[in-house]
C-alpha cells in the first residue's frame, strides 16, 4: 500500500461518549447518527409492510382492519420515503461527501447537527399519531379531499407537521451540502474531478431545494384548509381538489430522483473499484445526471393521466425522454465492469443486484409513460411493483452496497464477507419473490390500497408468493442486523484502504480523525488514490497544523 | 476475506436459478394474472392491448440484451489475476450509440401511445347511450336517462329527474347494462372524495373528482358480464366498492331498461314519518359513549348524536345500511359541543356497524329485530 500511514489519532474527549455524540459537530459522527437513526425508521417501515403482506395473504380480514390497514400504508410510505431513504443517503453524503472533496467537516457543521436532530424529532411527532386517534390514513400521497378535516382525524395534522419539519431538515442539509461541495474542496478538485457519488449528491440537493419548498406551501395549504376555514382544495368553496396534486407532483417527482440519484452515486462509487477499472464515460455521466435532474421536474402529472385534467402528450414525451439519460447509465456501469477484474464483495453483490433490479423497475417507466398503457395500470398493484423495483430494488440495494463499502472506513471492521452473501442472496430473491408477482396482480386489475379482494378473484396465489417473499426480506434484514452486531464486537481488522479504492476517504485512517486527513494526495483526476497507487503522483505538501482546511 | 470467486459464483447461480424458477412460476401460476392484460372486452381497450404487446416486445429485448450482458460480464470478467485491466476512461462512439438509438427508440414508441391515445380518448358527437356513474364513500349509484345539465353538474343526485337509478342495495354493488356494438358515453361524478371508475376488461379506467365531470366513450364489443371497482384510495370502504357491467345485445338491453322503468315508477319514496329515536354520544375521540343500541326493524331512525367532546367533530355513520348498500348518514359533521340528528332510512333486521368516519376506531352495534 502506498498510502503513508496517518499516525495520530484523537485524544479520548474530556466528557462522556453520550454527551459527545449528543452535542458533536463533526459531519461523520452526524452521518453515523442519521444513518442509525434511518435504519431504526427503516425497520418500523419494514415491520408495517410484513403486516400489510400477511393481511394480503388471503382474502379477507385476518389481521388488519380497513382502518389500521389504511394507518400502515400510509405510514410505510412516508416512513420509508422520508424517515428512511432520505435521512439514509443524506447520512452517507454527511459522511463521506466531506471526505471525498478532502475537507475537514461540512460547511455549516451547527446547523447539520441541526438538519439531523430535526429528523428523530419530526418522526416522533408523526408516530405520536398512533397514540392520538389513529395515524394518517390517506397514503403517502394524502390526496384531497380525503385528507381534508371531513374526512381525515388529528393524524392527518401530525403528518402534515412531521412532513414539514423533516422538509426544513432536507433544505438545511441541502445548502449545507451545497455550500461545502462549492466551497471546500482540496486544492486540485475541480468541479469535474469530484468523484461521481459528489456529483449525485450536488444535483440532489438543488433538486431538493427547488421541490421541498413546493411540498411544504401544499402542507401549508392543507393545514390552512383542515384548521383555519381556508378553501384550497375544497371545490364546493371555489377551490380546486386536483391542485393537491399537482403540487403534490411537482415535489413528488423529483423526489423520487432525490432517492434514486445518491444510490446511482452509490453504484458508481462501488463498480469501478471492484472491476479495478475507472466509470466508463465519466462526463457522459455527470450529463445524464444534470439532465435527470432538469427533466425530473417536468414529468410530474404523468402519476395523474387518469385525472383527465392534464395535457397528456406534453408529460407522457418528458417521461419518455427521462429514460434516455437513465439508459446512458445503465450502459455506462455495465461498460465498467466490461474487460475488468471483478471481484464479487458483497458490496459489488448488491452493486450488480442494483442493475438486475433497477432496469425492470426502469423498463416499467416506458409502459407507465405511455398514456393508453397507463390508464389501464394506472393504481393498480403494478405501479406498487414499479415502484418498488425503483426504490427497493433501487435505492434499497444501493444503501446496502453502501453499508458493506464504507463499513470498514466508519468503523475499522470489516462486515462478515460471508453472512453478507447470505444476506445478499436471500434478499436479491426475496426482492423478486415480492415485487415481481405484483406487476401480474396489477395487469389481471388488482387495485393498490385495498385491504381485501374476493376470494374468486383469482389473486391469492400470486398475493401469497407476494407475502412469501416479503418475509424472506425480514429475514436478510435480520442477518445484516446479526452481521452488524457481531461485527461491532469484534476487533478493528480493516487497514485505511482495504479495497484498494480510488477516492480521498481512503486515504487517511479508519475510522478517519475528528479533522479527517494529515495530508492529502495530490489531485490530478477523479481518482486521486489510484493516481498515488499507480501513476506515481505524490502527496500534496501537508497542511498546515494538522487542522485540514477548516473553514 | 475479500476474495471468494467460487463461493460468489456459486451464489450466484443459486440465486438466478431460485429467481428464474420463482418468476416463472409467478407468470404461470395463477388463472387470470399473467404479463399481459385479459382479454379486452372494448374497441378502445383492445388498441391498448396491442400497444402494450408492442412495448412488451421491446421491453424484453431490452430486458434481455442487459440483463445478458450484465450476467456476461458477472461470469466473464472475474478476477483471475492481479494485473491492472486496461483503463477504459471511455469510448464516444458507443457512448452516442447508446445515446441516440434509445432516444429513437422511446421518440416511436411516443408517436405510437399518441395515435392510440387519439383514438381511445376520441368523443363521438352523439353517443348511443349515456350512463351517469356517481362515487361516493363507498358504494356507486348510476343514472340512465339522465337530463343534459349533467354533463357539467357536479354534484348530482340521480333520481327523479333520471328515467331510473341503479344502487348497490343488498349486493356487492350496482348492476349497470350497456348494449354491445353501440358507443357508450359514462359520465363520472362524485359526491365526496375521489373515486376512479375501472372496469379491468375495458383496461381503463378514469377518476371520479368531485368539482368536476369526467366522461370518456367505449363500445363494448364481447358480450358478457365483467367486475368494476373503485381503483382510487377513499377511504375504509376503498376495497369493497364494487360494480358489475353487463353487456348484451341493444334487444335485451332495451327489455332490461323497459323493466327498470317500470320498477322505478313502483319504489316508494322512503319516508321519515313515525322515527324511532336513538341517543347517542361520544365524549373522547377513544369512541362512543354507547357501544351497543338496537332499533326496530323496517322503521325509519333518528339517531340524535351529541358531541361531547370539546376538541374535535365527530358523526355517526351506520355502515351498509343505505337504501343503496353505502353508508347511512354521517353528513354533517356534530362540532364540538353540538348535537346532530341523522336520518336513516328503514333497515331490515340484522346487526349494523356505526363508527365515526373520521375516527374509525369509535365504532358501536346497531341491532335491528
Amino acid at each position: 500500500m502506498a498510502t503513508t500511514a496517518l499516525s495520530p489519532r484523537v485524544g479520548a474527549y474530556p466528557r462522556s461518549r453520550v454527551y459527545e455524540w449528543l452535542t458533536t459537530t463533526d459531519h461523520k459522527k452526524i452521518g453515523i447518527m442519521y444513518i442509525t437513526s434511518a435504519y431504526l425508521f427503516f425497520l418500523v417501515g419494514g415491520l408495517m409492510a410484513l403486516a400489510i403482506r400477511t393481511e394480503l395473504a388471503a382474502p379477507g380480514t385476518q389481521f388488519l382492519n380497513p382502518d389500521i390497514y389504511n394507518q400502515a400504508f400510509t405510514m410505510h410510505g412516508t416512513t420509508m420515503i422520508f424517515f428512511f431513504v432520505m435521512p439514509m443517503l443524506a447520512g452517507f453524503a454527511n459522511y463521506i461527501v466531506p471526505l471525498q472533496i478532502g475537507a475537514a467537516d461540512m460547511a455549516f457543521p451547527r446547523i447539520n447537527a441541526l438538519s439531523f436532530w430535526i429528523i428523530p424529532f419530526s418522526g416522533l411527532l408523526l408516530f405520536s399519531s398512533f397514540a392520538l386517534g389513529g395515524a394518517a390514513a390517506g397514503g403517502w400521497t394524502s390526496y384531497t379531499p380525503l385528507s381534508e378535516a371531513k374526512y381525515a382525524g388529528t393524524g392527518q395534522d401530525l403528518w402534515l407537521a412531521g412532513l414539514l419539519l423533516n422538509g426544513v431538515s432536507s433544505i438545511l442539509g441541502a445548502i449545507n451540502l451545497l455550500a461545502t461541495i462549492f466551497k471546500l474542496r482540496a486544492p486540485g478538485m475541480t468541479m469535474l474531478r469530484l468523484p461521481i457519488f459528489v456529483w449525485t449528491v450536488l444535483v440532489t440537493s438543488v433538486l431538493l431545494i427547488f421541490a421541498v419548498p413546493v411540498l411544504a406551501s401544499g402542507l401549508v395549504m392543507l393545514f390552512i384548509d383542515r384548521n383555519y376555514g381556508g378553501a384550497f382544495f375544497d371545490p364546493a368553496a371555489g377551490g380546486d381538489t386536483v391542485l393537491w396534486q399537482h403540487v403534490f407532483w411537482f415535489f413528488g417527482h423529483p423526489e423520487v430522483y432525490i432517492l434514486i440519484l445518491p444510490a446511482f452515486g452509490i453504484i458508481s462509487e462501488v463498480l469501478p473499484v471492484f472491476s479495478r477499472k475507472p466509470l466508463f464515460g465519466y462526463k457522459a455521466f455527470v450529463l445524464a445526471t444534470v439532465s435527470i435532474g432538469v427533466l425530473g421536474f417536468g414529468v410530474w402529472a404523468h402519476h395523474m393521466f387518469t385525472t383527465g385534467a392534464v395535457f397528456l402528450p406534453f408529460f407522457s414525451i418528458t417521461t419518455f425522454l427521462i429514460s434516455v439519460p437513465t439508459g446512458v447509465k445503465m450502459f455506462n456501469w455495465i461498460a465498467t465492469m466490461w474487460r475488468g477484474k471483478l471481484r464479487f464483495t458483497t458490496a459489488m453483490l448488491f452493486a450488480v443486484g442494483f442493475l438486475a433490479s433497477f432496469l425492470i423497475g426502469g423498463l416499467d417507466g416506458a409502459f407507465s409513460a405511455s398514456t393508453p398503457i397507463d390508464f389501464a395500470l394506472q393504481d393498480t398493484y403494478w405501479i406498487v411493483s414499479h415502484l418498488h423495483y425503483v426504490l427497493f430494488g433501487g435505492s434499497a440495494f444501493a444503501i446496502m452496497a453502501a453499508t458493506y463499502y464504507w463499513f470498514p472506513k466508519m468503523t475499522g471492521r470489516f462486515l462478515d464477507e460471508r453472512l453478507g452473501k447470505v444476506h445478499f442472496a436471500i434478499m436479491f430473491v426475496g426482492t423478486h419473490l415480492t415485487f415481481f408477482p405484483m406487476h401480474l396482480l396489477g395487469i389481471s386489475g388488482m387495485p393498490r390500497r385495498i385491504q381485501d379482494y374476493a376470494p374468486n378473484a383469482g389473486w391469492q396465489d400470486l398475493n401469497v408468493l407476494a407475502t412469501f417473499g416479503s418475509y424472506l426480506i425480514g429475514f436478510a434484514i435480520l442477518v445484516l442486523l446479526w452481521n452488524i452486531f457481531a461485527t461491532l464486537r469484534g476487533p478493528r481488522t480493516a487497514g485505511d484502504d482495504p479495497w484498494d479504492a480510488n477516492t480521498l476517504e481512503w486515504a487517511t485512517t479508519s475510522p478517519p480523525p475528528a479533522y479527517n486527513f494529515d495530508r492529502l494526495p495530490e489531485i490530478r483526476s477523479e481518482r486521486p488514490l489510484f493516481d498515488l497507487k499507480h501513476g506515481g503522483a505524490g502527496h500534496a505538501p501537508a497542511l498546515p497544523s494538522g487542522e485540514g482546511s477548516q473553514p | 476475506m475479500i476474495r471468494a470467486p467460487h463461493r460468489a459464483r456459486q451464489s450466484l447461480k443459486v440465486v438466478a436459478a431460485a429467481s428464474l424458477v420463482a418468476l416463472l412460476a409467478g407468470a404461470c401460476q395463477a388463472d387470470s394474472a399473467g404479463i399481459f392484460p385479459p382479454s379486452p372486452v372494448t374497441e378502445q381497450g383492445v388498441l391498448t392491448q396491442d400497444l402494450y404487446r408492442f412495448v412488451f416486445a421491446i421491453a424484453t429485448a431490452i430486458f434481455l440484451l442487459v440483463e445478458g450482458l450484465i450476467v456476461w460480464a458477472v461470469l466473464r470478467y472475474r478476477r483471475r489475476d492481479d494485473r491492472l485491466p486496461v483503463q477504459t476512461h471511455g469510448n464516444l462512439i458507443a457512448e452516442a450509440a447508446w445515446t441516440v438509438i434509445p432516444a429513437l427508440i422511446v421518440i416511436v414508441l411516443f408517436v405510437m401511445s399518441m395515435q392510440a391515445q387519439g383514438k381511445i380518448e376520441a368523443k363521438s358527437a352523439a353517443p348511443d347511450v349515456v350512463v351517469d356513474v356517481v362515487g361516493f364513500q363507498w358504494q356507486w349509484t348510476i343514472g340512465y336517462g339522465c337530463p343534459d345539465s349533467y354533463d357539467s353538474a357536479t354534484n348530482v343526485q340521480p333520481g327523479q329527474d333520471c328515467d331510473f337509478a341503479l344502487t348497490g342495495a343488498g349486493k356487492q354493488g350496482p348492476d349497470l347494462h350497456v348494449p354491445t356494438g353501440q358507443t357508450i358515453r359514462f359520465r363520472l361524478h362524485s359526491a365526496d372524495v375521489i373515486h376512479a371508475f375501472y372496469v379491468p376488461r375495458f383496461l381503463y379506467k378514469k377518476d371520479v373528482i368531485p368539482g368536476r365531470v369526467n366522461s370518456f366513450d367505449v363500445v363494448v364489443e364481447q358480450p358478457g358480464t365483467y367486475a368494476g371497482q373503485c381503483a382510487e384510495l377513499c377511504g375504509i370502504g376503498h376495497a369493497g366498492m364494487f360494480l358489475s357491467l353487463t353487456a348484451e345485445d341493444r334487444g335485451a338491453y332495451d327489455a332490461w331498461y323497459a323493466a327498470q322503468v317500470e320498477g322505478a315508477k313502483q319504489t316508494p319514496a322512503p319516508t321519515q314519518a313515525g322515527a324511532f329515536t336513538i341517543n347517542l354520544s361520544a365524549t373522547t375521540a377513544a369512541g362512543f359513549d354507547q357501544t351497543a343500541v338496537s332499533a326496530p326493524a323496517d322503521t325509519p331512525l333518528a339517531i340524535v348524536f351529541q358531541n361531547k367532546d370539546q376538541t374535535v367533530q365527530h358523526n355517526v355513520t351506520v355502515l351498509n345500511a343505505g337504501p343503496d348498500g353505502g353508508s347511512a348518514a354521517g353528513q354533517p359533521n356534530a362540532q364540538p359541543g353540538q348535537t346532530v340528528t341523522y336520518a336513516v332510512p328503514p333497515l331490515k333486521a340484522g346487526t349494523y356497524t356505526y363508527i365515526c368516519s373520521i375516527h374509525p376506531n369509535m365504532t358501536g352495534t346497531l341491532t335491528v329485530q
